[in-house]
């Protein structure tokens, strides 16, 4: 059987991929800003929970406010709520968790970057804001604003710390 | 009777099996939950297409919207799921050349497109493995075939060896700490694994260190003999079980697992 140019086209293909997918492991600027530019996500990133994990739960909470300028009490947008043992096959619910997740510790990385104004046009900030004001709320109320909130998991004597909370905006 | 795992169409075929678990899955997660599609959801398409220019370009942003229209990309994923079924209705003898892999990997990468956000390594992994399949579909020799799963293999390898080397340069991964605060949270962790671990700390290290070492080396895997290899492997099927039971994150074990028959192959 010989080799055709197709077959070496499709080799070729691996190898590219292969090379870009080692140099996709490295964390430096460089590397993360062509990153960002793969739409598709076709270069995986493989640093499972590591160099530092995730130790703590973020907590997105909502309140409104009334035309008369009363606000409703602080509502977390998600309880967690106990694993099953069935989720050890099926778990739909992490996925709402895992969203959640990601767009609070990306913008607490946007606000050590950028200040409580600008980080109100980041995609994090409106991808919040729009799930807060969607939200379930007091009939009569005109505004909401959201709030994020870091604990510090099962066992700790800790308080809890606001990281960030957002302007009040009209609904 | 066992077939032989020499058989590269054969090798192919269970990670099409392996792979199609965790895509179905994953898209009925999405399915039965529309409060991850709908615009008022904490994945508005709306709001995520203003990641980048593209897609906010007159031409791309018509297709999109309509794409992403929430009962459009119900019907994707529903497509993907279906796709995904039918490939593992076909028989296990024979490698599926038809449409079905190609469905999955376009409907993955438009997943992917869609938003990263709320994904996991395994959509990322899984999607690794339908393109690399579809790949090979293009071209269908055996040269092609077991490039292919050379490469899968290669995949996993790098995969493993890239979360043991961060782990391994991070003293508290080292020592044990890293482990038991990931597993301290209500997000990934477990009370009672975590109370074990916060009380004792040399397991945790123990655990940590274990983990670390096997995922490091694990590359090493391809010039092991074939006892020794089986052994590695089988410490990685309890390494996702723990994962998913402990962790909650059950999709990685159908997504990596479907990568080891490819591991498999080269057991010879």
């Amino acid at each position: 059987m010989t080799t055709t140019i197709p077959d070496i086209v499709v080799i070729v293909i691996f190898c590219a991929w292969f090379i870009l997918s080692i140099l996709g492991q490295i964390r430096i600027d460089q590397v993360q800003k062509i990153r960002k530019k793969d739409l598709f996500s076709i270069i995986p990133q493989y640093n499972f929970f590591a160099p530092t994990p995730g130790t703590k739960d973020f907590h997105v909470l909502t309140r409104n406010k009334f035309p008369d300028g009363d606000l409703t009490g602080w509502k977390e947008v998600m309880i967690p709520k106990k694993r099953s043992w069935w989720n050890i096959v099926w778990n739909p619910y992490r996925r709402e968790k895992k969203a959640i997740f990601d767009l609070a510790t990306t913008l607490a990385k946007e606000l050590k970057a950028y200040n409580a104004e600008s980080v109100q046009i980041s995609m994090s900030y409106l991808a919040l804001l729009n799930y807060a004001s969607n939200m379930k709320r007091f009939p009569g109320t005109t505004h909401c604003q959201f709030m994020i909130m870091m604990t510090h998991g099962f066992f700790s004597g800790e308080q809890p710390i606001i990281l960030f909370t957002s302007n009040m905006h009209r609904i | 009777m066992i077939p032989p795992l020499n058989d590269p169409l054969l090798i192919i075929r269970l990670i099409e099996i392996l792979g199609s678990v965790s895509v179905i899955i994953s898209s009925l997660e999405f399915i039965i939950c529309p409060k991850m599609v709908n615009n008022d959801s904490i994945l508005n398409w709306q709001v995520f297409k203003l990641r980048h220019n593209l897609l906010i370009h007159k031409f791309w942003e018509n297709i999109f919207d309509r794409l992403y229209h929430p009962r459009a990309y119900q019907g994707l994923l529903l497509a993907r799921t279906l796709a995904a079924i039918m490939v593992l209705m076909a028989p296990l003898s024979r490698m599926n050349e038809n449409i079905f892999i190609h469905i999955i990997t376009i409907t993955s990468l438009l997943m992917l497109l869609r938003t990263t956000f709320g994904m996991e390594g395994s959509d990322q992994f899984v999607l690794v493995i339908f393109i690399s399949l579809s790949i090979i579909l293009l071209d269908n020799k055996i040269l092609i075939i077991k490039t292919g799963i050379l490469f899968i293999a290669a995949q996993l390898c790098l995969a493993y060896f890239t979360s043991g080397y961060y782990k391994i340069i991070t003293p508290d991964w080292w020592n044990g700490v890293s482990l038991q605060g990931v597993l301290n949270t209500k997000n990934f962790g477990n009370r009672q694994l975590s109370a074990l671990l916060l009380k004792n700390k040399t397991l945790s290290k123990l655990l940590s260190r274990a983990f670390i070492l096997w995922e490091c080396t694990f590359p090493l895997i391809i010039l092991l003999p074939k006892e020794l290899k089986l052994i590695f492997l089988v410490f990685g099927v309890l390494f996702h079980f723990c994962i998913a039971l402990i962790m909650g994150l059950n999709n990685f074990f159908w997504a990596f697992l479907s990568a080891y028959p490819a591991i498999l192959y080269f057991n010879r």
